[in-house]
């Protein structure tokens, strides 16, 4: 995920991608740092 | 934030270049999505949830924010990220960039607190560092509530 992603489709794929990335990030001290959007529709 | 911040040209470059980002939309009912609601606990949205890499919450920001409230947000949160892996150096040159550049910002004011902190830190807790820091605090925005928490260590009083 790179910039904003548009709609609410694909969001487990999303939260998988988050828990990997979180995984992957303890291995690396300079990995970027999350932004996490709360949202809803309407 | 979709409709006018996200699309912003400069909000877009930082999120790409210095964040991760995801959006969740709270009535997703897949277990997944459902499980990191839980965990943050939004209590409102828009919530913005500012994570380091290893996914500990550094800051928080509720409701619509227009591009330069967001701007200055990142960048204040991208400090704390710096302070808090001792990044110090990195730290006081964002949070006072991210002042200089946003002067008007809401948040303008804890930018300049953080400046302070960070330069101590980085000065070896260098006291009289933290109080030209601060002191800038004070002349910029003298009616700020940042300013009334740094007073409380001015003249006798050593921070901790």
């Amino acid at each position: 995920v790179r910039g904003p992603t548009l709609g609410s489709r694909e969001e487990t794929m999303v939260a998988l991608y988050w828990y990997d990335r979180l995984a992957l990030a303890r291995e690396d001290e300079r990995a970027l740092p999350f932004l996490v959007d709360f949202f809803a529709e309407g | 934030l979709g409709a006018v911040t996200y699309p912003d040209d400069r909000v877009g470059a930082l999120l790409a270049t210095s964040f991760r980002l995801v959006r969740l939309d709270i009535a997703q009912r897949e277990p997944d999505t459902r499980e990191l609601i839980r965990m943050a606990r939004p209590l409102w949205t828009p919530t913005l949830l500012f994570l380091d890499p290893h996914g500990a919450e550094v800051r928080r920001a509720v409701g619509y924010l227009p591009p330069e409230q967001l701007l200055l947000e990142a960048e204040i949160a991208l400090g704390l990220v710096d302070l808090l892996h001792a990044r110090n150096g990195e730290a006081r040159a964002r949070f006072s960039e991210a002042a200089d550049s946003y002067p008007q910002g809401h948040a303008a004011p804890e930018a300049l607190f953080w400046a302070g902190i960070a330069a101590y830190r980085k000065a070896g807790r260098d006291r009289a560092v933290l109080a030209r820091e601060w002191s800038e605090l004070r002349k910029r925005y003298p009616e700020s509530g940042w300013w009334k928490r740094a007073d409380v260590f001015a003249d006798d009083k050593s921070p901790s």
